[in-house]
């Protein structure tokens, strides 16, 4: 689906847990979540604690949106 | 054994009704072999014999398929074919897709069972029913005769109800067909000598058929978030609650949008999760975990992002076969562009 979106000309930041299956299938700016089941989220830190690591999660797949790449490209949050 | 009776179908220029300016031939049938036919009924000689050969121009199939089919149904139906051969159609794309209608509609309307011969390239080959074996030949007419004597082969297993081998042995195009059979070595040690042939340089072949995705070149980066407009598409399950529009927990056939202006972030009474999976319920305890919504709100609020596009893109990815997950991709790319999104959040479980 990120493919088709990316296809006309809209770069997609593709949050995953998994990366290997998006870098196997040739998504271009893929970002690493936390977790399958919490994928930007931590259900075991206080919800205040949760919230500022989702924000710093979001602000880093947004930033990917940014990067110029080339090839399939796994990016972290800083 | 007794012989059983092969019906075979040829196009104009083979049938030798004329080259394309006999494209528009209507469907004819004729007692006994005909053209490639010939060669066909002595290769099967002994097992089966043609019996009668249909013709029919390849433009008329092309232009007219389900009257011309029809035709063409009601011709073999009447030559009393224990099976119909198809072709070789080689490289010629309206013979093969001709070759895999009449083998598909034989098989299917007919119950008599088909085989025909073609290119791997040539779009009949794409075309055909699983149910349909389409022999591999060359490209152009000049193998003929290997072609021929590959199809002869199968014919006769064909005709016979013999079981058919792998598709790699026989000479057919992969069926899709998984059969489970006992092999005398076990996984670790295929897999070792196989590792071991790659390593002295010698072919091998991978039991495991990998298959090959298209690539797609990145789309060039967003100059200036703060004046973009973002969306959010998700394939991670998650739904209005109580699931008004049935997305299926697994192959789901849909995908949904959801009205997301106005909200701060997604509330679990609003929001519910039905990916089949993994386990939801940290999602369904609070949705922003697939879907960070409040994140984003914040960052359109501190002017980070231009705007949040009002529309929630979501479906369950989900063992998605990749046809259907093209589909919606091509689907919801199109909203995409139409209402002027210049990139997006794609959150996958």
């Amino acid at each position: 689906m990120a493919k088709e979106i990316e296809r006309v000309g809209i770069p997609v930041a593709f949050c995953t847990a998994i990366p290997a299956v998006p870098l196997s299938v040739g998504v271009s700016r893929i970002f690493q979540g936390k977790a399958v089941t919490c994928l930007l989220g931590d259900a075991s830190l206080p919800a205040e604690a949760e919230r500022s690591l989702r924000a710093r999660l979001t602000a880093g797949a947004l930033a990917t949106l940014t990067r110029e790449v080339n090839e399939p490209t796994l990016f972290r949050a800083d | 054994m007794s012989t059983f009776r092969i019906v075979h179908y040829l196009n104009q220029f083979f049938g030798g009704l004329g080259g394309e300016e006999k494209a528009d031939a209507a469907p004819t049938l004729r007692a006994g072999p005909i053209g490639p036919g010939v060669l066909l009924h002595d290769l099967c000689r002994g097992q089966a014999e043609v019996a009668a050969t249909v013709t029919c121009g390849d433009n008329r199939m092309a232009e007219h398929p389900a009257e011309t089919l029809r035709a063409v149904l009601d011709l073999v139906r009447e030559a009393k074919p224990d099976l119909l051969v198809a072709g070789p159609a080689f490289g010629s794309g309206r013979y093969g897709l001709a070759c895999a209608a009449v083998c598909s509609a034989a098989r299917q309307e007919l119950g008599v069972p088909a085989v025909t011969a073609m290119s791997p390239d040539n779009p009949g080959a794409e075309s055909r029913g699983a149910h349909v074996i389409v022999a591999i030949s060359g490209p152009t007419a000049s193998t003929m005769k290997a072609d021929l004597e590959r199809l002869a082969r199968l014919a006769v297993k064909i005709g016979r109800r013999e079981p058919l081998g792998a598709a790699d042995d026989e000479g057919y195009l992969p069926s899709g067909r998984r059969v489970n059979e006992f092999g005398t070595k076990t996984g670790a040690e295929r897999m070792v000598e196989m590792l071991l042939r790659k390593v002295r340089g010698e072919p091998f072949a991978s039991e495991v058929v990998v298959p090959a995705f298209e690539p797609v070149p990145p789309a060039p980066p967003v100059r200036d978030l703060s004046t973009a407009t973002l969306a959010v598409v998700t394939t991670s399950g998650l739904v209005g609650a109580g699931n008004p529009g049935g997305v299926e927990s697994w192959r789901a056939t849909k995908w949904e949008k959801y009205d997301i202006s106005g909200l701060s972030e997604l509330s679990p009474d609003a929001f519910t999760c039905v990916h089949g999976g993994y386990d939801t319920r940290h999602i369904r305890a609070n949705p922003n975990r697939a879907v960070p919504l409040d994140a984003l709100r914040a960052s359109e609020r501190e002017g980070r992002i231009g705007r949040l596009h009002d529309v929630l893109y979501t479906t369950v990815g989900n063992v998605m076969p990749v046809l259907r997950a093209s589909q919606f991709g091509r689907e919801i790319a199109a909203e995409l562009r139409s209402a002027g999104v210049e990139a997006a959040i794609f959150t996958a479980t």
